[in-house]
C-alpha cells in the first residue's frame, strides 16, 4: 500500500467530497470566479484587473479521515479538488489558485524537511514519529481497529535502526515513548480492544509527548525494558494486533487514587503522604483504587528536574499483571523511598 | 503594449452593491502608474475544476515541480501496481493486470463515506478487465478518469477497484 502512493507521479484527491458520489469537479460559485476588467492608465498601458471575493475558510472532510493521512504523506504530489478551486501540494511547495491559502492549512512538506530520497524521517526520528502520531490521532476512523493499519504505510518508512515496531512504539526508544499523556481524558470505554494499555493507541482521544526528547535536555533513565512483545492478528507486525505486553524494571511507589470532590470527575494520586496531579488515560477510575507509580525517567532543565512516572493498577484476576491508567509528571515526588520491582504491563 | 495582472481583494465588510463601485473607484483614481505595484501578479481562478484550463494549470504546476524541486523525487516511470485501471478514453477504462510493467500512473484519494461502491471481486474481475461499466462508477471515479486522461496519463489506481 505505502509503495502505491509513493510511486505514483501524482495523487488526485477529492478533498472537498464527503462520499464518492459527489465527484471531483465543481463549478465554483460565481462570486469566487475571477471577473476581469481591462483598463489603461495615462501612459496608455493596459492593465487587467482580476476581481473576486475572498474565498471562505473551508472545512476539509477528507483531511479529517484517518486513512487519508498516510495517503497524503506518502504521495509525491497532490492535486486537491476543492469546492471553489484547485490546490497543489508537493514536498517543497503549496499553491492554490486564489493565492490566499498557505501551507499552514495543510502542509505535507513539514515532514519532509531533509533528505526525502531515503524516505526516512529527518530530525530526530522519534520526535518526528511523535509529532506525526499526534496529528494522526486527531483524525477520525470509522473502525477503531484500523488504528494501526491506517498508519502501516508510514511505519514502514521508519529506518530499521529504530528496532522492532511495538504497538505504535519503537524498540530503541520504547521506555521514553511510554510517557505519553491524553490531552483530554474521556469517560468512554473503547468499543473493542485494539492496543495494550501502554500504547498510545489505547487512548481515547489525542495524545501528547513531553518536548524534552531533543538533545537540549539532560535526562536520566530509571527504568529498563526487560522484554516487549506484540502478537499480530495477520502476517504484518505493523497491522492489527491481538495482544501486547512489556516487562519493565524500575523503582516504584505504592499509592491510592483520591476523588477530589464527590460531584466532579477530578482525581488525584496519593503517594507517600502527598497529593499529586496525574494525567489520566480515561476517567473510569474510583476513589481509593490502589495504584503503583513507576518512575521512567527524569529530565533536567534550567528550572530544575521533571520526573515521569507511569501510574499502574493491577489487572483483576491476573497475578502480577498491570495496566496503565495514567502518567504522573512531577517536580518532586520523593523517589528515595521507591522500591525496585518488575512490572508486566498489558 | 504590456500586460500586467493584479489581484484585487474586496473585503467582506463591503456590501455587495458597493463592490463594483469600489473597483471602479480604484480605476478612476489611478494616476500616473499602477497603484498596485507592490501587489504580486497572480493567476485567475478557473471557473470549473474539471475544465481544460484547470488541466493546463495542473500541468504547469507539475512541470514546475519536476524542474525546480529537488526534494520531490523526479523518478517518473515506476513499477505499476499489479491491478491498475488503464484509461482508454475520457469515458472509457478497463482493469489491467500488470506484469512488472513500468509507466507513470496517478492515484485517487477519496472518502468512502460509509457507502458501498463498486469493487473488484473474483466474480467481476473478468468483466472489468474487458471494460469497466462506466455508468456504475461513482462520479468521483469518473472525474478522476477524465482528469487523468486530460493530463495524458494512462494509468490510474483506485483502492476499491485495484486492491485485493
Amino acid at each position: 500500500m505505502s509503495q502505491i502512493y509513493a510511486n505514483a507521479c501524482l495523487t488526485l484527491s477529492a478533498t472537498w467530497a464527503t462520499n464518492p458520489h459527489q465527484g471531483c469537479f465543481v463549478i465554483p460559485d460565481k462570486r469566487y470566479a475571477s471577473r476581469t476588467r481591462n483598463f489603461t492608465n495615462s501612459y496608455n498601458k493596459l492593465y487587467k484587473l482580476h476581481c473576486h471575493e475572498i474565498l471562505p475558510q473551508l472545512s476539509i472532510p477528507l483531511q479529517q479521515r484517518g486513512w487519508v493521512f498516510q495517503e497524503r504523506l506518502l504521495s509525491r504530489r497532490i492535486v486537491h479538488f476543492m469546492e471553489q478551486e484547485l490546490w497543489w501540494e508537493c514536498r517543497e511547495s503549496f499553491t492554490c489558485e486564489c493565492g490566499n491559502h498557505d501551507n499552514k492549512t495543510l502542509g505535507i512538506n513539514k515532514y519532509w524537511e531533509a533528505n526525502p530520497r531515503k524516505l526516512s524521517f529527518p530530525k530526530s526520528i522519534q520526535g518526528q514519529w511523535e509529532s506525526m502520531v499526534q496529528t494522526y490521532q486527531m483524525k477520525s476512523l470509522t473502525y477503531p481497529s484500523d488504528i494501526f493499519p491506517a498508519l502501516q504505510g508510514l511505519a514502514k518508512l521508519v529506518p530499521l535502526s529504530m528496532g522492532r515496531y511495538l504497538a505504535g512504539h519503537w524498540e530503541t526508544t520504547l521506555a521514553r515513548s511510554l510517557c505519553w499523556w491524553v490531552n483530554k481524558a474521556s469517560r468512554r470505554y473503547p468499543t473493542e480492544w485494539r492496543a495494550p494499555s501502554w500504547s498510545w493507541a489505547a487512548a481515547q482521544g489525542p495524545v501528547r509527548w513531553p518536548r524534552n526528547v531533543g538533545y537540549m535536555y539532560n535526562t536520566s533513565m530509571h527504568s529498563t525494558v526487560l522484554s516487549a512483545m506484540t502478537t499480530p492478528k495477520g502476517d504484518d507486525p505493523m497491522g492489527q494486533i491481538s495482544y501486547g505486553a512489556i516487562v519493565l524494571r524500575g523503582k516504584h511507589l505504592v499509592g491510592r487514587i483520591r476523588k477530589v470532590h464527590e460531584l466532579v470527575d477530578y482525581y488525584q494520586i496519593d503517594l507517600v503522604g502527598s497529593r499529586h496531579y496525574a494525567v489520566w488515560d480515561s476517567l473510569n477510575l474510583r476513589d481509593g483504587l490502589q495504584v503503583a507509580a513507576l518512575i521512567i525517567y527524569e529530565a533536567f532543565d534550567r528550572s530544575g528536574v521533571e520526573q515521569y512516572w507511569l501510574v499502574l493498577r493491577a489487572v483483576k484476576g491476573r497475578k502480577d499483571e498491570y495496566m496503565r491508567v495514567g502518567l504522573l509528571r512531577a517536580r518532586s515526588v520523593g523517589k528515595e523511598n521507591a522500591v525496585e520491582k518488575e512490572f508486566k504491563i498489558v | 503594449m504590456s500586460l500586467k495582472r493584479v489581484r484585487l481583494l474586496i473585503p467582506d465588510f463591503v456590501p455587495k452593491p458597493l463592490r463594483c463601485l469600489v473597483a471602479q473607484f480604484l480605476q478612476v483614481t489611478i494616476g500616473f502608474s499602477c497603484p498596485w505595484q507592490y501587489v504580486s501578479p497572480i493567476a485567475m481562478i478557473t471557473q470549473n475544476t474539471g475544465s481544460p484550463a484547470a488541466i493546463e494549470k495542473v500541468k504547469t504546476w507539475h512541470s514546475q515541480c519536476l524542474s525546480n524541486h529537488e526534494r520531490c523525487s523526479q523518478d517518473q516511470s515506476s513499477q505499476l501496481p499489479t491491478r491498475i485501471i488503464c484509461i482508454e478514453g475520457p469515458n472509457q477504462a478497463r482493469l489491467h493486470i500488470s506484469k512488472d510493467e513500468k509507466a507513470p500512473y496517478v492515484c485517487l484519494s477519496h472518502c468512502w463515506g460509509g457507502q458501498v461502491v463498486v469493487q473488484t471481486t473474483t466474480r467481476t474481475l473478468e468483466q472489468y478487465t474487458a471494460n469497466l461499466p462506466w455508468e456504475t462508477l461513482p462520479k468521483t471515479f469518473q472525474d478522476a478518469v477524465q482528469f487523468a486522461h486530460g493530463l495524458g496519463i494512462k494509468y490510474l489506481w483506485i483502492d476499491s477497484l485495484c486492491q485485493y
